[in-house]
This record gives structure tokens, sequence and C-alpha cells, in this order.
């Protein structure tokens, strides 16, 4: 209850209601331009907030991170663009919807399902932030390590298109995570030389580059392809009956895989998005329909990514360790005023904790009011004309990874990771997998050696553990069925072939292949 | 003889006059402060508590400058580069005396290209175990780990940093075998720790503090041969008869190669008069640091010292230079 003594009279100050706004204001824009993230803008923003209160500035910092999975959808639905990595997947349904002229309703489904999301997302922060030292305690490394295992087989079923390049870049990604300094060893690896790769190739630098840069080459080779031309009216975004009955329990199965995925560090709202896609592909009656504008396809991301967002806060709240990078930066605001988040820190500090959440509560319905009613404000923001837009953002990308060490070294890699982004797109490989790969992959390398140093090497260690054993079983279930869905899916199709040669009838289209 | 000493007090008169010149000269605009490390970090927070206490005693803006990276030699290097007038310096910590020992090839040379202004801070480090750890102190952790080599885990936050090389030293001293289990930073390390898949961890006290009070973990000992301000109730290390057992993560300023002496003098002085005052004492508390001064001679005299030190034991543990 001291939700409602300390933290509401807390959020509710001037100041801390001021600088929510901002923060998801400035989330909601950054998140809808392509390119800039929610880490991104946090690290600029990072300097004035030694100037606020600690409480003012985290609630400023927390609303730029929940408004950016807001704000991101927009994007991915009007121009196929991500507006940060994890609305990535929302652009595999979301910009169909858009061609079919269900653009409206595809911006309001999303914004109730970040908001369901959300909220589901504050309720288990709520529950869970005093139980959770326990559940954080029970995962070690072997268990981290199954849970990677499960969330990269996971990764190769979310591709379009064919699930070798799908694989491929998945594996592509997991190389690139090995460059820098051995964990282990300290022992350089792939640097070629360049200090500026000790530490490896920022997540930030890879994903600005293969989402921002890469799109907007692509873009500008192609201005009328994406052209935006749904004009968003409040009446377009009535779903139809229909619309609503398919969308109310994926949202809730996302916001669920979103509370799984949030809290434990390392995965975050891109892999929870990920996961909840391709879980829902699962489970739906009409799988077919995936990837050409199957509202459950964004409802089940859109949720899952803001549930994930809101329960990310758990260990970094309850144990003071972060989930993900944007909560690192955050952690590290409060630390520069004297707090170091942990489990005493609801007792030490409980106006900031309570305060902090009643803050997500403000800040989720100031949000639903933002991309509801002025929906149309960002919309606008995406028809200023693409030479004007492209120049600008590409300067802020340019910017943006200049910012984060200070050094030129950076801007050159997002360029060149840019064009290297391109070209796979041309031959039709897709980035997302490759940053879950990026992701987990040096988790997977850094857990899987720890957990055998500390078991002195024995690979008995993964299944020994109860835990680390479900999930390896998890991961071992998903690949035969994976295995046998291609199978099923190879002989609809020489069934399909074989019923074309016995009709001859050429013009009819075969079964489209199942995607895996 | 009395002539030779007019003329002797005439030349100091000259310099001081001199000096106390350069003193009104200096600073006259923005002085960059380079900061190894990303903002956010100890190394950044601390630095920023200096530079808001510098410009109100210089009357100059000091900034901080942030330019991680390369394990501090990127940022280093540029300031290096820059004109040795006292307007660029760099934030030095323990990873600049050990670099020269874990590095074949480096842009520059610590003690040719950089001059050491002053220490103002440093963090002492602790030995902290897990609280079902069956030793109580330095001498029962020994003990232990003779008894059965390698088989007691210590936690680092990172390979070849100063909490993995504080390992090593003790493995070297006591002559005992703790396996080293690196992680990537010191909140995963922590939590391990709590867990109990490692036993031991030599690290500052913020990251451990809470856990410590809820029972979880226990401190043995400080690592430093003399008890710490603060700190006085905890064992150090030589209660173990350990006495060469010191490790500490500290901060100091330091400027380019050619740097006047005078404006070294000016912001020695500077962080001298400034650091000792019970505000600065008390925003460093919060950090878990304390006020530790060096002038620019005896700051000079440690980072040699601390090179020799990290050498022997990077040596000793077998981590090969690259």
């Amino acid at each position: 209850m001291e939700l409602f003594t300390v933290g509401f009279p807390v959020a509710f100050s001037f100041d801390n209601l001021l600088y929510c706004f901002v923060g998801v204001f400035l989330g909601t824009m950054l998140g809808a331009l392509p390119g800039i993230g929610a880490l991104a803008a946090i690290s600029m923003l990072l300097p004035i907030t030694f100037y606020l209160e600690p409480t003012t500035g985290i609630v400023m910092l927390a609303g730029v991170y929940y408004g950016a999975e807001y704000g991101g959808s927009t994007a991915s639905i009007l121009l196929n663009l991500p507006g940060t990595p994890s609305n990535a997947v929302t652009c595999l349904d979301g910009y169909p919807m858009a061609q079919n002229g269900r653009a409206g309703v595809a911006l309001f489904t999303t914004t109730i399902a970040s908001f369901v999301g959300g909220v589901v997302g504050i309720l288990m922060l709520l529950l869970l932030t005093p139980f959770i030292v326990g559940v954080a305690l029970a995962f070690g490394s072997a268990e981290y390590f199954s849970v990677m295992v499960l969330g990269l087989i996971a990764a190769s079923t979310i591709s379009q298109g064919s699930a070798i390049k799908g694989l491929s870049m998945v594996a592509l990604g997991v190389l690139l995570s090995t460059v820098g300094a051995d964990v282990n060893t300290g022992i350089e690896r792939y640097s070629f030389g360049f200090l500026e790769l000790i530490n490896g190739i920022n997540i930030i630098i890879l994903a600005m580059g293969l989402f921002g840069v890469s799109e907007i080459i692509s873009s500008a080779n192609a201005l009328h392809r994406n052209k935006l031309t749904a004009n968003v009216s409040l009446a377009s975004m009535i779903p139809s009956r229909e619309e609503v009955r398919r969308s109310a329990v994926p949202m809730l199965r996302g916001s669920a895989v979103g509370c799984v995925f949030g809290p434990l560090p390392g995965t975050g709202p891109s892999l929870a998005a990920f996961l909840s896609y391709a879980l829902e592909k699962r489970v739906s009656s009409r799988p077919e329909a995936f990837g050409r504008g199957a509202i459950e396809g964004i409802a089940s991301p859109e949720a899952a990514n803001n549930a994930a967002v809101q329960t990310a806060f758990i260990p970094a709240l309850s144990l003071g360790i972060p989930g993900t990078a944007t909560i690192a930066v955050m952690i590290g605001a409060l630390m520069a005023h004297g707090i170091s988040p942990g489990p005493r820190m609801v007792s030490d500090h409980p106006d900031l904790f309570w305060g902090l959440i009643a803050s997500f509560w403000i800040g989720n319905v100031m949000l639903l009011v933002l991309n509801i009613p002025f929906i149309g404000l960002w919309v606008r923001i995406l028809t200023i004309p693409y030479h004007y837009l492209y120049p600008a953002i590409l300067t802020l990308i340019c910017v943006g990874a200049y910012s984060i060490n200070n050094n030129a070294f950076d801007v050159f890699l997002v360029l060149v990771i840019g064009a290297f982004g391109h070209v796979m797109r041309l031959l039709r490989f897709e980035p997302a997998p490759l940053i879950v790969g990026f992701i987990l992959g040096s988790l997977l390398e850094e857990h899987f050696r720890r957990a055998l140093l500390l078991g002195r090497g024995d690979f008995m260690v993964f299944m020994e553990r109860p835990i680390s054993a479900v999930f390896l079983g998890l991961a071992t279930i998903m690949v035969a069925w994976i295995v046998g869905s291609s199978i099923r899916s190879a002989r609809r199709s020489t069934l399909a072939r074989r019923l074309q040669q016995r009709t001859g009838d050429e013009n009819k289209s075969p079964l489209k292949k199942e995607e895996t | 003889m009395f002539n030779q000493t007019k003329k002797l007090l005439a030349t100091v008169a000259v310099l001081m006059v001199g000096t106390a010149s350069w003193a009104q000269d200096y600073p006259t605009k923005t002085v960059n402060v380079v900061v190894t490390y990303s903002a956010g970090g100890t190394t950044d927070i601390l630095t920023r508590i200096l530079v808001e206490e510098l410009s109100e005693e210089l009357g100059q803006p000091f900034v901080v400058e942030n330019r991680p990276g390369g394990g501090t030699v990127i940022g280093t290097a540029s300031v290096v580069q820059a004109p040795a007038d006292g307007y660029t310096l760099v934030v030095a910590a323990p990873a600049f005396t050990v670099n020269p020992s874990l590095r074949k090839s480096l842009p520059f040379s610590y003690s040719d290209d950089l001059v050491p202004v002053a220490r103002f801070a440093a963090t002492p480090y602790f030995v902290i175990a897990n609280a079902e750890l069956e030793a109580d102190d330095l001498t029962g952790l020994v003990e232990l780990a003779k008894a059965d080599p390698g088989a007691i885990n210590y936690a680092s936050a990172g390979v070849n940093g100063a909490t993995h090389l504080t390992g090593e030293l003790f493995n070297l001293l006591a002559g005992v075998e703790l396996t080293h289990v690196p992680y990537n930073g010191t909140g995963p390390a922590v939590l391990d720790l709590v867990r109990g898949d490692v036993q031991v961890m030599f690290v500052g006290l913020p990251a451990t503090q809470q856990h410590i009070d809820e029972g979880t973990l226990k401190v043995l000992a400080v690592i430093s041969s003399t008890p710490v301000a603060g700190y006085e109730n905890i064992p150090t290390s030589s209660e173990s008869g350990l006495g060469r057992f010191e490790a500490e993560a500290w901060f100091g300023i330091m400027a380019p190669a050619g740097t006047p002496s005078d404006v070294v003098q000016t912001l020695s002085a500077a962080i001298e008069a400034r650091i000792s005052t019970d505000a600065f004492k008390a925003r460093l508390e919060n950090l878990g640091a304390i006020e530790s001064f060096l002038g620019p001679e005896a700051f000079g005299e440690f980072l040699s010292a601390e090179e020799t030190k990290w050498r022997e034991v990077i040596e000793a543990a077998g981590i090969e230079a690259q």
C-alpha cells in the first residue's frame, strides 16, 4: 500500500509529472523515428539527470525507455521500418496490415497491446519484487546457458523466408559477438589491432547500423516503395469485432512471455517480442496468415516488449542487476546520486522506489493518450519528406554513435555495418535473427564456459540442475517440432505438386511452403 | 657566502614571482578532464565530484569528457597528444599501472608521456566471502585453501582487472591456489558470490554492503597493511601475517609530459585544498571511497611502485602480454 501512501504523492509532484511527460513524449518520438532507440536517447539525456533530483531523473529516463516501446511500432507498421529493435517483429504483420488498409487498426491494436503489456508488467513488478531475490538466486550460469539455448533455437524460427538464411544470420550474430577480449583469458579475438574493438562491437552500434543506416540506404534506393499512404483518422482506428476477438488472448499471452523474459538479465524486450511472435505462430489455428497481416502477430509482440520493459526493472530495483544496457545506464544515473539499487533500496529509498512505480502507471496512461487521440502527430512526423528526414536521421545516428564513446571510430563502424546490412537485405537475409544471435551469443559463451569452470569441466552440470534440465528439454522439443513441421510442409508441397501435375492447371499456385 | 645566499634568495624570489604570475594566468579557459571510462561508473562519478570543486576553487569550468574503450588506452592516447598546457588532463586509475605489463605495444609510455599531478581518492578493497565459508579471517582462508588446492573459487569483475589481479596477488603472497572465475561486471559476480557458486571476492564495499548487512556475505579483512579510516574495526591483512597484501582502487590526475610545473603545482594545491572538506568526504563516502591525497612527487613514486608490484603478479600468474 506504500504505492498509494508514498508512491503517488511523489509521482504527482509537479517536477515528477513534468519530467515523466517529457520522458514519455521524447520516448514516443524517438521510438517512432527509426534508427534512434531508447538507449541512445537515454545516453544523451544522462547529463541532464545530474542536475535533477534522483527520483525525477530516473522517472524521466524510465519514461523514455517504455515510451519508445509505444512509439516504435508506428514506424514498423507504416514504413516497415522498426522504430526500435524490439519492434522489428511488428513489421512482419504490421506493415502488411497497413498495405491492406488497416493501418489505423494496427496502430490502435499495438497501443492497446502496449498498454496491456505495460499494466501486466507493472503488476508483476509490484508482486514479484519482494520475492525476486530467491528466484534470481536460483539462476546460475548453467541455468542461464540453457535459457540461452532455448532462446537461440526460437530465434531461428522467427525469420521470414528461408530457415537456412535465418539460421545463418543467427550464426553470424554469434560470431560477431565473439569480437573483443575473451571473458575468461582476456585474449583479444578478431580485433585486428583496433583498440576500439577490445570491448567488442557495441550493441547500439550494431543495431543502429543494421536497422537504421541500412534501412535508410534501402529506402533511399526505392523511395516510392514504403511511401506513407495511410491517412490515420480516429475512425479508421476502430477494430472490427473479429479483430478484437483475435487480438485479446495474444495480448495476454504476449504479456506473459514478456514477464518471463523481461526480468532475466540479458534477454530483454527484443527477445520477448521475437519469442512471443514465434509462440503465437505456433499456437495459431491459421499460421499461414502470419506475415500477411495477422493481427495476432502485432498484438502479442507489442504486449510482450512492453511487459518485458516494465519487468526488466525487477532485477534492477530488487538486486541492482541491470537486465539490459539501457537499464545499466539508468542505474549509473542513480549511482551518480549516491544511490545504489539493491535489496535494501525499497526500505532505504521508499520515495524513489514507489514514486518510480507510481510514475509507470501515470506514464502509461499518458502514453495511451499520446498514442490514440494524438496518433496523428506521430504519423505526421513520419510524413516529413524523406529528403529531409533521412539525412536528419543519418546525422542523428552518427551523433548517437559518436556520443557513446566520444570516438569517431564508432561512426565509421556504424556506417560499415549499415552498408553490410544493405547488402544482406538485397540478398534477402534478415537482420533481426543476427541481433538476437549477437545478444545471446556472448551470454551463451560466457555462461557456458563459466558453468564448466565452476563444474570443473563436467558437462553433466547442465543436466543435473533441474531448472537447466527443463530448459534444455524444452529446447529439444522445439527442435523436434521444427524438424517435424519442416518434413510435414515438404510433404505438403510435394503433394501440391502432384495435384498440380494431375490437374495440369499451371496457373494455380502451389500451396505456399510453410516457413519455419 | 653571504653574497651567494643573497643570490639564491633573489633567484627564489624571482621564481616565486614567476610561479605567482603563472598561477594567476592558469586557468584562463575551460579545462578538459578526460575520463577513460563510461559515464555513470565510479571513476566518472568521482571525477564529476572533483571537477565541481576545482571549478569553484580555480574560477574556470573544469569539464569531464568520457573517452572509454581500449582498456583506458584510447582516452589516454588522446590526452598524450594534446598540448601540454594544463587544459587537458586525464584521470588515472589502477589500469594505468597494469597496462604496461599487460600490453606488448602501447601508443605511448605512461612514465615518459604523462606527468603525475595528484592522487585524490581511493576505494579500499576488502576480502568478502560467502557467509557459509568455513573461515572468518584471512588466516582461516589460507588454511582452507591449502587443505584443498584449487577448490575455492574467487570471482572477479573482469579478467585482468583490479579485482582479478588482487586475487592473483593473494595467491602469490599466501602461496595458495584459489581458482579465478571471471564475470562481466561487479553485479553478476556479487550475485554468484551470494549464491555460493564462488566463495570469495576481492572488491570494494558498495556493491556488497547490502548483502553483508543481510548476513549472506561477510567481510574477512580490509586489503591494507594499516587500518583504513572509517573501517578501523575490520582486521587488516597484516594482522593475518600478509602485510604485503595491499590493494585498492585509486584515482588521480595526470597531465601530458611537458606541462609547466607551476600548473601542476597549482592543480595539486587546489585538489589538496578541496578534497579535505567534510562536504567532499561525505560525497565520497556514498561511493565507498575515501579522500586520499598524494602530491606530484609522492604520486609519481606510488605509480612506479604499483607498476612493479603488478608486473610481478602478472608474471607469477602467467598472464600473457598481448
